[in-house]
């Protein structure tokens, strides 16, 4: 076990060192740099610029010295936003898209286990279509449609909740609800699937016999068993959560990560755009290792070696 | 049944959860607290190092040039410097700085504040965007080029304290009216020096609880992407004046949300208006709208190195057949006015000429003298627009009456904003959509556009007359012959026509009914310390 996880972080280097080096050429071939603008700025100061942050310099000493940067995680100052280094940036603003991250996930677990359980239990009733065609719609309804809705009904129709902002509790409802929603419809037919294969085991039949109730039988036996494909698949649904909130964030105005990415990205932020796809990255590898070892713990079965 | 019983408690602890934690966007509205949407989030609180309009909007509450501008008449008032002389020649300008005029931690504003910050602006290093805005000043631009080491030979003085000299290259008659640009500010060495080098670009010494400002208001919160807050400045020299004690900006760059905001009342000032929301606010709360002129121009550039927009008459034709009145009412709905010429009307006392008409029989004249007679040969050509909802419906609304009264073929193309820009410099297009918005209000920042060597021509024209002139208007001291010169210039450039104007700007923002005194202009310059929250 201890070896396998060793071997798979020592597998994480080549990997981090590609996707820094594809995403460095990448961005240099994008046309139009950071310093391009509607009003032209003057020759002189154009090469001032380029002299200050070494985009004068050939481009292999540029990716060196970047990488090296990289390596005592020193990811440079940003480009657009001179007041701040990459890192102060980054800290800044990373807690706040895992904190919604993490709403998203609880209540896409929340709502996802008991629909996908209740679905599983009344399989082919009405209860079983109307939550079927809910999941489905949810797989359907993006969070860029989704969001504007929840606003329209909740703040701006009943007034209940705030359209915007990341202060306080109520405010992270509605974005929580955004980004989790698509998640809980993928659990829910997971989860359904699951229960019904699980349903049919003999195990479940012995607790019915020995008089078990239904809601014990549903949720502590039958529920266990069907979590295993769930893990598989929230391995790369909580990298989505902490990744993919770009629009939820600018839809509810949250000072996440998101949102910085994607405006680094139209910027041509070059330092930023690296610095935030190699945190991306990481985060993706880590949770995949996690997903791996809590799956051999659920099933004996998956080796390591 | 017992699983039902499960889920419905559940979903009621849910529900009540929600129920019980109904509230706003900031916790109450603060009578002494003025909200204020500002678009995307700033790139920095340095007023050497940055360059756009929001971050204008914040650094205008937190500084305070040299003069300023009566947001009503849009002339030089008394601000940093409480009176001014000038020579003869309009050369020499020799400032007397209020002697009660204070930074936020209480150091007195002296002269050496606005050289220092000259001097670090002009340094190559710094690499300040708009560091061309000071070339004017004597000597500036070849101790930016290295051409001169010694910073004393520019032409910026402290003949003591509290008296400032700056001899200009040529006389400069908007340079009073330049002051109000963040780049004429004045800035605080000792924190700048506290922080970082001098000339170091990314100094943190903008942070809250470092910034230091000589403006109506100081800065105490700066949460990037959440909120800038600034509170009035306790050792402004006219702090009695100042009549709002707090002011919040919030980076909002999504129209839709900041629009929502106001609606609830949490904003009582955006950034813009959404295009498709003017309707609604101009039936339902007319007294939230304010459209005022503003000194912006929207126009098509044409490439004239490029076949057929190498012919002068084909870009008439062009330009003539464009039916302006129709974008203006039926896509734009905001006020914006057709543009039959290039400089927006309300800067002094210029007015331009109107050359460009809406003439369909005279444009088909013009495109069979080119030699394709009803459109018929026409080679293809394409509009580039940076993505954008509201320039496709232009391009497309252009790509029709061009269509309709030329017959000829236009495709429409649109990039992302940096593949955009990249293509406009090298040339690399046939029609491009642009802008011009003034950087201070003189005809001439728009007029320089289009000199031959100007990095905003773009287009590939060159035109040694206009050029000439330009340069002439530079240097003349009176305002009539300067007007003259310009108006000649514009004459010529709307005669070859490198580019199409549509239409003029206008400044759209939401405005609660609780602020009063903004006194909306054509710079789009608010004066914060004039603005009053009703009781």
């Amino acid at each position: 076990m201890r070896r396998y996880i060793i071997r798979k972080l020592l597998l994480f280097i080549p990997v981090l060192l590609a996707i820094a080096t594809l995403t460095f050429f990448l961005i240099r071939l994008a046309p139009g740099g950071p310093f391009d603008r509607d009003k032209n700025v003057p020759a002189e100061v154009q090469q001032s610029l380029e002299r200050y942050y070494h985009l004068d310099e050939p481009l292999l000493k540029q990716y060196f010295r970047y990488l090296y940067g990289v390596v005592r995680f020193d990811f440079g100052p940003s480009f657009r936003k001179p007041g701040y280094t990459i890192n102060e940036w980054i800290l800044m603003r990373l807690p706040v898209s895992i904190e919604l991250g993490v709403y998203s996930l609880i209540f896409a677990l929340l709502i996802g286990l008991i629909c996908g359980t209740v679905a599983a239990f009344y399989q082919n009733t009405w209860i079983d279509t109307i939550l079927t065609s809910f999941a489905a719609l949810g797989i359907c309804i993006p969070a860029f449609v989704l969001g504007p809705i929840l606003v329209l009904i909740f703040a701006l129709h009943w007034e209940i909740l705030p359209v915007a902002g990341w202060d306080f509790p109520q405010q992270k409802i509605l974005p929580s609800i955004s980004l989790g929603f698509m998640y809980s419809a993928y659990i829910a037919r997971i989860i359904r699937s699951s229960i019904i294969e699980v349903l049919k085991q003999d195990y479940i039949r012995t607790a019915v016999a020995k008089g078990s109730s239904p809601t014990r039988i549903l949720f502590i036996h039958a529920l266990k068993g069907s979590l295993q494909p769930l893990v598989t698949f929230l391995g790369p649904a909580i990298a989505g959560l902490l990744t993919g909130s770009f629009i939820v964030e600018t839809i509810f105005q949250i000072p996440g990560l998101g949102r910085e990415f994607v405006e680094a990205t139209f910027n041509r932020d070059y330092t930023m755009i690296i610095a935030i796809v190699l945190l991306y990255a990481v985060l993706i590898l880590i949770f995949n290792l996690i997903v791996d070892i809590i799956q051999g713990y659920l099933d004996p079965r998956i080796s390591y070696e | 049944m017992q699983v039902y019983k499960h889920i419905v408690i559940i979903f009621i602890l849910l529900l009540s959860f929600l129920s019980l934690v109904s509230c706003s966007f900031h916790q109450t509205i603060d009578n002494d607290q003025l909200y204020v949407g500002n678009g995307a989030e700033v790139q920095d609180l340095d007023p050497a190092t940055v360059s756009g309009v929001t971050e204008h909007r914040v650094l205008s509450a937190l500084f305070e040039g040299l003069t300023s501008l009566d947001p009503k008449t849009l002339q030089p008032i008394p601000a940093a410097a409480e009176t001014w002389e000038v020579s003869n020649d309009k050369t020499v300008y020799t400032f007397h700085l209020r002697s009660n005029a204070y930074w936020s931690n209480g150091d007195p504003v002296i002269a050496n504040d606005f050289i220092y910050s000259w001097k670090r602006i002009l340094s190559p290093r710094l690499s300040a965007e708009y560091a061309y805005l000071l070339f004017c000043i004597k000597n500036a631009k070849k101790y930016y080029e290295g051409q001169i080491v010694n910073f004393d030979e520019v032409g910026a003085k402290s003949l003591d304290d509290h008296t400032l000299q700056v001899e200009l290259e040529y006389p400069t008659p908007y340079f009073l009216k330049m002051q109000v640009h963040n780049i004429w500010y004045p800035i605080h060495k000792d924190t700048v020096e506290k922080y970082g080098n001098f000339d170091e670009r990314n100094n943190p010494c903008t942070h809250a609880g470092r910034h230091t400002s000589n403006g109506p208001y100081h800065l105490v919160e700066w949460i990037p992407n959440k909120i800038i807050r600034v509170e009035k400045n306790p050792y402004y020299w006219d702090k009695e004046y100042v009549s709002i004690p707090i002011i919040s900006f919030y980076p909002i760059d999504n129209q839709m949300t900041e629009e929502r905001l106001f609606r609830l009342g949490y904003l009582d000032l955006t950034s813009t208006i959404p295009l498709r929301k003017l309707d609604y606010y101009r039936i339902n709360r007319p007294q939230s709208l304010l459209l005022h002129p503003y000194i912006g121009v929207y126009y098509y550039r044409l490439n004239v190195k490029n076949l057929p927009l190498d012919n002068k008459l084909v870009r008439k034709a062009l330009a003539y057949s464009i039916e302006r009145s129709q974008i203006t009412e039926y896509i734009l709905k905001g006020g914006e006015r057709p543009a039959f010429y290039y400089v927006p009307g309300g800067i002094g006392s210029y007015r331009s000429p109107e050359k460009i008409k809406y003439d369909i029989e005279y444009a088909k004249g013009l495109l069979a003298q080119a030699g394709y007679p009803d459109g018929k040969n026409f080679p293809s050509v394409e509009i580039l627009f940076n993505s954008s909802e509201a320039h496709k419906i232009i391009a497309e609304a252009i790509q029709r009456m061009w269509k309709k009264n030329l017959n000829i073929d236009v495709k429409l193309l649109n990039q992302d904003w940096k593949v955009y820009l990249s293509s406009l410099n090298q040339l690399d297009y046939q029609i491009a959509r642009s802008a011009w918005i003034a950087d201070f209000l003189d005809p001439i920042n728009f007029l320089e556009c289009f000199l031959s060597y100007s990095g905003n021509n773009r287009t590939g024209w060159v035109n040694q007359q206009f050029d000439n002139l330009v340069e002439s208007a530079y240097k003349e001291i009176d305002e009539d012959k300067r007007n003259q010169l310009m108006f000649q210039a514009e004459e010529i450039l709307l005669d070859e026509l490198p580019i199409i104007p549509i239409y003029f700007y206008t400044w759209k923002m939401l405005i609660s009914t609780r602020v009063e005194n903004l006194n909306p202009n054509v710079l789009g310059y608010i004066h914060w310390k004039e603005l009053k929250i009703k009781e």
